[in-house]
């Protein structure tokens, strides 16, 4: 069973940390929450992604599992107008969300859990440096490299955070001291290489949050962590690296 | 993935429909009627028939690289039974409608590909001077290049190069295939050298993927030369890694 009531915007912009990555997926229901865990089809990205009741105008909720496509739920929820309530109601017999919003009635059918890839496992990783930093500096440093080459590197040197990116032709690097950042620290020096195309799907979400914490070492996947729905959501996003050849 | 040889219309539609998000292929006895930008009619015939996930369409017959008739992804792709399966397929800019009408199908399979690796294909005209450039014994032994872009009354020169023996070598290169036009092209650009320094020995030699049988014949009377270069798929050096890894 599943009956929610919750802010169009804060909903969407909550699927979309989501759906920026994978076209489907399994969200599991609580009495607490709702959650999803995800990884995009190459083994490259992830997304952990936890909304809590409180988010919620109301919501109830009795455990289980359902199976979403993305690409139609966010056509649907994109008809709903920034401050209108999104109403959601699962119909157990058709196995249907019924959603409502605006005057707008959707029933959105949905995919079987079994059917969508397997959920992946969160790596634990300990990574010598965090930066916690507002997520639209990192989009904008996002910005700045896409016009410059594929892939981008994120680093620390000497107590300073930076964003390097270096084409056949030019480069851009853009660094922020500690002074200008919300925190910094590091064991070290550090330095992992990404690629934009990921980047660039992880900062549709990540650049709206004011504050992101970037978990980053050495040729190690990068951690972003940071909070959806008004601080009643966290969404981490994990980034394997690009990594030199032998 | 399914596959079942010898359906009957009834059970093909099951599978088709029923997975939309997989790459179908069906082999079978059918008829193609298309209207678009111009009209078609294909009558039956044992054709290869792929439906792909985002909606591309191609139909090909046991012979030939071409598809008989192909529809572009974002094209709507529907299943029915009209005393047999049927696929139509509707684009609307510009507007093509494409009925695929199978009376026999041998057999069909549908599986989910996920494919996201990243083909790197080095193969523009300048990605293979430059690859000369970088090594142009991949020409000819001890080959040396002196200039690119030269100019000359006839236009410019691909390579200017200087052989184990002292000689001027002109070389040019043509991302696809040696054609008459080209050897005639390459014999302006040696008879502008000679008239240039009169006592000097040139050579001229043409580079590409293929050569017409013309153009081979041509390049032997003139006394100049040809060199098959092919592409090369190179892999990133830096490799993208994935999570699995960590």
């Amino acid at each position: 069973m599943f009956k929610a009531v919750i802010n169009a915007e804060v909903f969407k912009d909550a699927i979309e940390a989501v759906s920026t990555l994978v076209d489907e997926a399994k969200f599991r229901l609580t009495k607490d929450g709702m959650s999803a865990r995800a990884v995009d089809p190459a083994n490259v990205a992830m997304v952990a992604f936890d909304v809590n009741a409180k988010a919620f105008d109301t919501f109830e909720a009795t455990e289980g599992e359902i199976g979403i496509d993305l690409v139609r739920f966010m056509d649907i929820l994109g008809m709903a107008s920034k401050d209108d309530k999104l109403q959601l109601n699962l119909n157990e017999e058709t196995r249907k969300l019924e959603i409502r919003t605006g005057g707008l009635a959707y029933t959105l059918s949905l995919l079987d859990p079994s059917s969508i890839r397997k959920e992946p496992k969160v790596p634990s990783l300990e990574l010598p440096a965090k930066i916690v930093l507002n997520g639209t500096e990192l989009r904008r440093a996002v910005k700045a490299a896409e016009k410059v080459s594929d892939h981008m590197a994120l680093g620390v040197q000497d107590k300073t955070f930076y964003v390097e990116a270096e084409g056949d032709l030019d480069k851009v690097r853009l660094e922020i001291p500690e002074s200008s950042l919300v925190s910094l620290k590091s064991t070290g020096n550090v330095r992992s290489l990404f690629s934009l195309d990921y980047l660039n799907d992880i900062v549709k979400s990540l650049g709206k949050a004011e504050q992101v914490s970037i978990d980053l070492g050495s040729d190690y996947p990068v951690k972003f962590t940071f909070g959806i729905a008004g601080g009643n959501g966290t969404v981490v996003y994990l980034l394997a690296p690009r990594i030199e050849s032998e | 993935m399914k596959y079942a040889v010898s359906p009957s219309p009834e059970q093909a539609l099951e599978m088709l429909a029923g997975n939309r998000k997989a790459m179908a292929t069906i082999v079978g006895c059918c008829r193609i009627e298309y209207s678009g930008r111009a009209k078609s009619f294909l009558d039956y015939g044992d054709r290869l028939v792929i439906v792909k996930p985002d909606g591309t369409v191609m139909v090909h017959g046991d012979t030939r690289r071409e598809p008989l008739n192909w529809q572009p992804p974002g094209t709507k792709v529907s299943f029915a039974l009209e005393d047999g399966l049927s696929i139509v397929a509707k684009r609307t800019s510009p507007p093509e409608h494409m009925h695929v009408h199978f009376r026999d199908i041998h057999a069909v399979s549908v599986f989910r590909l996920d494919d996201a690796a990243e083909i790197d294909l080095v193969g523009e005209e300048k990605d293979i001077k430059d690859r000369i450039e970088k090594d142009p014994s991949i020409i000819e032994p001890g080959l040396r290049v002196v200039r690119r872009e030269v100019a000359t009354e006839s236009g410019y020169i691909d390579m200017l190069c200087e052989d184990t023996a002292g000689r001027t070598v002109i070389v040019e290169v043509k991302r696809t295939s040696i054609s008459p036009s080209s050897v005639y092209q390459l014999e302006a650009y040696l008879l502008d050298m000679r008239k240039r320094n009169k006592d000097v020995d040139v050579r001229g030699i043409l580079c590409a993927p293929r050569i017409s049988n013309m153009a081979r014949v041509l390049i032997e009377e003139k006394g100049m030369e040809f060199r098959e270069i092919g592409y090369e798929f190179e892999l990133k050096e830096k490799k993208q890694s994935s999570l699995d890894c960590f």
